[in-house]
């Protein structure tokens, strides 16, 4: 009990302090900060890419998107759009660094197999799905790390320390699963309650575990997931997964398994360490000292699966300056999709006052949703603060570091942004 | 411009088009050298650098993480780890002058089987067969002996682009070394050329290399991957 009260006026205070003088840190500013020197540019990593991203990792291409950029889209071009792949990429065996689709021959070759607890296996090409009727799905994409820098303000958490550019509005399109998976004819076995998927890329040692995740059969996201092969209208980059990426609209951009090549049903979910241990989230409320990084189970915790609500201001931002007077407040909004937004409340006194914004409905269930409030600011410093809601009653903690977690998943507190007016 | 030096300069360009390692400085410290030598199969030292600050049972926790995600380590390379990024990468590193003192230990006898263990095993493997489509092998490999020197250029400097070794085609990116000691790369480069098949295969009149030679190339500023892949080339008369 005691242990419980002492750690709530620490997050009370930690979250003043955040909130306050260092609350800069919190919201959409620093992203050049974050720039480790000796890091070569983003348009030198992967061919295609806009010079001037935020490089987390050069060897495996993860750069995230200046919300400057990011602001100026309503769908996310590709050679802005944030990415993340798990392993280097040397020889014939995995990405290739350009925003390019894959080669002819490598598309021709592709082949992707169903298989499993089922008295059919089949396989089909590119090609294959090429002939059948296809669908888009306008959708977030976003990094179940997105915000895991903010998290530092109650402990820091180890890896890629990413702010909010680690989304985007995407355009998919593809061939959709559910109707295609009966199609098969697979007979599939009563016994198979997970459907996996397995993508292409290979880990850089032998003993790396390879790239999986799983899904229960039944869950009905998979009732809008489509095996794309289209992005923004084009083939899909091979740095995005090309030529076929398995799409779960609204679900976090781990779950949606790029480079395809198996569709597997089974009985237990898959033993690949990005399913059981990595990309998970713990299903109680953790703190550092009752929860490490290596505690996850696959009874303790979920999988990364679906968007947690989220607001992001995307202006002003801090290097706007923003002049005293009248301002505009934008910025997007955006969840799983099971429920309308019904509600984005902006402040700009820290959360002392809100008031509702203009929500414009997204293009999808699942894309982001703009927002716009006016406000007018005097001289001096302000923090601006958004929160959306849903018709389910889903809203974003107003401190998000309440759900804190040791690997830095799903961060989606109100969002933060001082500026100086 | 001639065309030969056109195209050198057309092949630089492309080299250096896929730049993918990030030249990344960590802190100086003991140990630092086992986890470039380590850390960077996987992923760049950026992911160190941006983690810096997390406390030392984190970096356990992380280190147990790598395990799953493919990275072996001996028990003594593993504490030997731990300590450094417990230390320098730490909440509270030492002042950066606490660990000039390093270059004194430099001075004790280099044992090229141990510089090998630590630098090279993480990607080329312990039995210096290297990883299919991943890691070109160095058992066997007649290029260690391409040029007295070139074995040491890759070390210092480091190779990235399409090579093949043995009949087998490699595509990736090896980091330069570069925090090696003279005597550390050359003791790892004579190793690895008397050992794992190699010496059969190495031309009488070529000697062992000694540290005076990794310091005159070391002192070769400005020098790339990209030039080592040229150099390569050219000792193979154009092929790579």
């Amino acid at each position: 009990m005691l242990d419980r009260s002492k750690r709530t006026r620490m997050n009370r205070r930690q979250f003043n302090v955040l909130a306050g003088a260092t609350g800069v840190a919190l919201g959409a500013g620093l992203p050049r900060a974050v720039l480790a020197e000796g890091t070569p540019d983003s348009a030198t990593i992967i061919k295609g890419k806009e010079s001037g991203m935020i490089v987390h990792n050069a060897k495996l291409g993860v750069m995230e998107t200046p919300l400057k950029d990011l602001r100026k889209h309503a769908i996310t071009p590709k050679n802005i759009l944030f990415n993340r792949l798990h392993f280097p990429h040397p020889g014939d065996s995995a990405w290739e660094a350009t925003t390019a689709a894959p080669s002819d021959a490598r598309v021709k070759g592709w082949t992707i197999r169903f298989d499993g607890l089922v008295q059919r296996p089949r396989t089909l090409t590119i090609a294959d799905l090429q002939k059948m009727g296809m669908e888009k799905r306008v959708s977030v994409i976003q990094c179940a790390g997105n915000g895991r820098a903010f998290y530092a303000a109650e402990k820091k958490v180890g890896g890629g320390q990413w702010h909010n550019g680690g989304m985007g509005n995407v355009e998919w399109e593809g061939v959709p699963l559910r109707p295609l998976l009966d199609s098969l004819k697979m007979a599939v076995s009563d016994k198979a309650l997970w459907l996996t998927a397995e993508g292409w890329d290979q880990p850089a040692t032998p003993e790396g575990s390879d790239f999986a995740k799983s899904y229960h059969i039944g869950d009905h996201a998979l009732d809008h997931a489509i095996l794309a092969l289209k992005m923004n209208g084009e083939p899909i980059p091979s740095v995005h997964g090309g030529p076929v990426r398995l799409i779960i609209p609204g679900y976090y951009g781990n779950m949606n398994v790029k480079y395809l090549t198996n569709l597997l049903f089974m009985a237990a979910q898959s033993p690949s360490v990005f399913q059981s241990v990595g990309y998970r989230f713990p299903n109680f409320p953790v703190t550092p000292a009752t929860f490490k990084a290596n505690d996850y189970t696959i009874y303790n915790s979920r999988p990364t699966y679906a968007h947690v609500i989220k607001s992001v201001i995307f202006s002003p931002l801090p290097e706007d300056k923003p002049k005293p007077g009248n301002i505009t407040i934008t910025g997007v909004a955006f969840n799983d999709g099971n429920a309308k937004i019904t509600k984005v409340e902006v402040s700009t006194d820290g959360g002392k006052t809100w008031t509702d914004a203009e929500v414009k409905e997204g293009m999808s269930p699942w894309a982001w949703h703009h927002f716009t409030a006016k406000a007018k600011l005097g001289k001096g410093k302000h923090l601006l603060v958004s929160r959306a809601t849903d018709a389910l009653g889903r809203t974003q903690p107003i401190n998000g570091l309440a759900r804190w977690n040791p690997r830095g998943y799903e961060w989606n507190g109100a969002d933060h942004v001082e500026v100086t007016v | 411009m001639r065309a030969g030096t056109l195209l050198f300069a057309a092949l630089s360009a492309c080299v250096a088009l896929t730049a993918a390692y990030a030249a990344i400085e960590l802190p100086d410290g003991p140990n630092r050298a086992l986890v470039y030598g380590q850390c960077r199969t996987c992923h760049d030292l950026q992911y160190l650098k941006e983690s810096a600050g997390i406390t030392r049972d984190d970096w356990d926790q992380l280190l147990i993480s790598m395990k799953q995600y493919g990275l072996r380590l001996e028990p003594d390379q593993r504490a030997k780890i731990l300590d450094y990024l417990g230390t320098y990468l730490g909440p509270n590193p030492p002042p950066k002058t606490a660990a000039a003192a390093a270059p004194a230990a430099a001075a004790a006898k280099v044992d090229g089987a141990a510089v090998f263990k630590d630098q090279c095993t993480a990607c080329h493997q312990e039995n210096a067969q290297g990883v299919p489509e991943q890691f070109p092998p160095l058992a066997k490999n007649a290029d260690l002996f391409l040029s007295p020197d070139y074995p040491v250029r890759v070390v210092l400097f480091g190779l990235e682009g399409k090579i093949e070794v043995n009949g087998k085609k490699f595509d990736s990116a090896m980091p330069p070394l570069d925090v090696l000691s003279d005597q550390e790369i050359a003791a790892v480069v004579n190793y690895v050329r008397g050992h794992f098949g190699n010496a059969a295969l190495a031309p009488k009149t070529m000697k062992a290399v000694d540290a005076g030679l990794v310091a005159q190339l070391r002192g070769k500023k400005g020098t790339t991957a990209a030039h080592v892949y040229d150099y390569r080339k050219k000792l193979k008369g154009g092929g790579h």
